[in-house]
């Protein structure tokens, strides 16, 4: 059977490389560092606006290319308030918000030096904090952006889980338990979003180990001898531009259909 | 610079849906475009998609035979081969009096039909291109699963049944590549209700309204998919822009995923 008709295949959108995003405000929290950063860095070059916010100061030098579309804020994203300042300040800037990436994260209160939170040792300071950073920074950051989404046409929501989200992790019991609740509120965000008609979509990228000043300390370092990650197929780790890459998919028009979905970065580790 | 500048694409089912949307999308992103389908397509049709560079190949996927030839045709014409997108299928339930599916009546007749078509037609693809993926610049595979291999679908019993395969049979491949120290990338895709040929044959009862919302309330966006909705997906993990991405399996279903339990 010969077919000479066109089928409907779709839009075929092509951006230009470089122009990805043109045209879109995006937040990202957790941008001094480690996936924040690399993202804030990848989300200039696509095109859009950036609104880079850390506990940390972050180094305007450090913002790179197209740097005059960034505005660096302080942001503690456990507090409401906060997040409610930095959504006004968006709108204020830039009248619209389309892309919110939920980067900020930690695994030990205030970012401090690794300390043993099996079952055993955990204590509520640790898990307490942990969870008000990854878990309620999360969700207030949803919860204050669907609002001005909504208003300003849709957009896209990315929260970073983890693949310690999954599979136990006993020497991180406060991280374990935050990933996952990261990965079942996107879940319900995409629910609601979708099921109230708001043009907005929510999903999670969920890194293995990744080079990353949150990852590092905890492998102790390589004793140079034999691969960096022989526990890994790739057996190697990741680099932070490498889950920026997926987070730019999800947050960008080519994942258009993909909602409440999560995508593991992590050098095939989940196959294990 | 586009997004597949330099590669060559081995796309199976092109002749229609999601292949065909993937054909014309890795096209224009850049890639030397080699696909196939036991359909036949018209050249001319073919190359005004696709290109003056692409090529089309009449194949039989559930043919070992046709295998070894149709690697080795695509990569002399495109001088090597980068990327692999297993996206030929059939749910079964094709024709005017598909046989049944569910679990108390289902035929091994149509069981192994779709199982042939796209488990064993998925395996063979993958064990013809590993060894030329592995001789040129390292290289990525996409297969196409269903959120059917994550859902009971009792009149598609066959068909899910086929998808898991496809899935798990993806994570194997992954390890398998990854852990070889081969630079090549195995993932698959999980599209939802996707309007193409297979579930919207063109003979059949159109998607009323012709905006894809009828029928869909199953959905929680509430619209079935297009096919470049699935090929851009497709498209990201076949570049370079996965290249730390492996194994994975990414829910393309307008929200079906946020209710499913994998």
């Amino acid at each position: 059977m010969a077919s000479a008709e066109k089928p409907n295949l779709g839009t075929l959108a092509r951006a230009d490389p470089g122009q990805r995003l043109a045209g879109r405000v995006a937040i990202v929290s957790g941008a001094a560092s480690g996936i924040g950063a690399a993202t804030v860095a990848l989300f200039l070059r696509e095109g859009a606006k950036v609104l880079a916010t850390d506990i940390r100061a972050i180094d305007d030098d450090k913002l790179g290319a197209g740097s005059a579309r960034a505005i660096a804020l302080r942001h503690d994203v456990a507090s409401e308030r906060e997040w409610r300042n930095v959504l006004i300040r968006t709108t204020e800037e830039y009248e619209r918000l389309d892309i919110l990436v939920n980067c900020a994260g930690i695994n030990v209160p205030g970012g401090g030096p690794p300390n043993n939170q099996d079952i055993e040792n955990v204590t509520m300071d640790d898990y307490r904090a942990v969870q008000a950073v990854n878990v309620e920074g999360t969700l207030l950051g949803c919860k204050q952006a669907i609002p001005v989404m909504v208003e300003t046409g849709g957009g896209a929501i990315v929260n970073i889980s983890s693949i310690a989200g999954w599979v136990g992790v006993p020497g991180a019991v406060p991280y374990g338990a935050s990933k996952a609740a990261v990965w079942q509120i996107t879940k319900s965000v995409a629910l609601h979003c979708a099921r109230a008609g708001y043009n907005i979509r929510c999903n999670s990228v969920h890194p293995g180990g990744i080079h990353t000043p949150i990852f590092v300390p905890m492998t102790g370092g390589g004793d140079g001898d034999g691969p960096e990650a022989p526990h890994v197929p790739m057996r190697r780790y990741g680099e932070p531009d490498e889950v920026a890459a997926a987070i730019l998919f999800l947050a960008s028009d080519d994942s258009s259909y993909v909602t409440g979905a999560s995508l593991p970065v992590d050098g095939g580790l989940a196959v294990t | 610079m586009a997004r597949l500048d330099g590669k060559v694409a081995l796309i199976t089912g092109a002749a229609s849906g999601i292949g065909r949307a993937a054909a014309r999308l890795f096209a224009v992103e850049g890639a030397i475009v080699v696909g196939t389908d036991i359909q036949f397509i018209d050249d001319d049709v073919w190359r005004d998609d696709c290109g003056t560079e692409s090529l089309f190949v009449h194949q039989d996927v559930t043919d070992e035979a046709q295998w070894t030839a149709v690697v080795a045709r695509a990569a002399a014409h495109g001088g090597g081969l980068d990327i692999l997108l297993n996206c030929a299928g059939i749910n079964g339930a094709a024709g005017g009096d598909p046989p049944p599916q569910e679990p108390d009546v289902i035929g091994l007749d149509i069981w192994r039909q779709v199982n042939r078509v796209n488990a064993e037609g998925t395996l063979l693809g993958c064990r013809a291109a590993i060894p030329l993926l592995r001789e040129g610049r390292g290289g990525a595979i996409v297969n196409i699963s269903s959120i059917a291999a994550q859902k009971g679908w009792p009149v598609r019993t066959a068909y899910g049944a086929s998808k898991a395969v496809v899935l798990q049979y993806t994570r194997t491949v992954a390890r398998h590549c990854a852990e070889s120290g081969w630079n090549i990338r195995c993932n698959a895709v999980l599209p939802g209700p996707i309007d193409t040929p297979m579930i919207n044959p063109p003979k059949g009862k159109p998607l009323a309204g012709g905006d894809g919302r009828a029928g869909a309330d199953h959905v929680p966006m509430k619209r079935y998919g297009d096919a470049m909705e699935v090929a851009r997906p497709m498209l990201f993990l076949a570049s370079d822009e996965a290249r730390y991405i492996t194994g994975v399996g990414l829910n393309v279903d307008g929200g079906i995923a946020a209710l499913t339990v994998d």
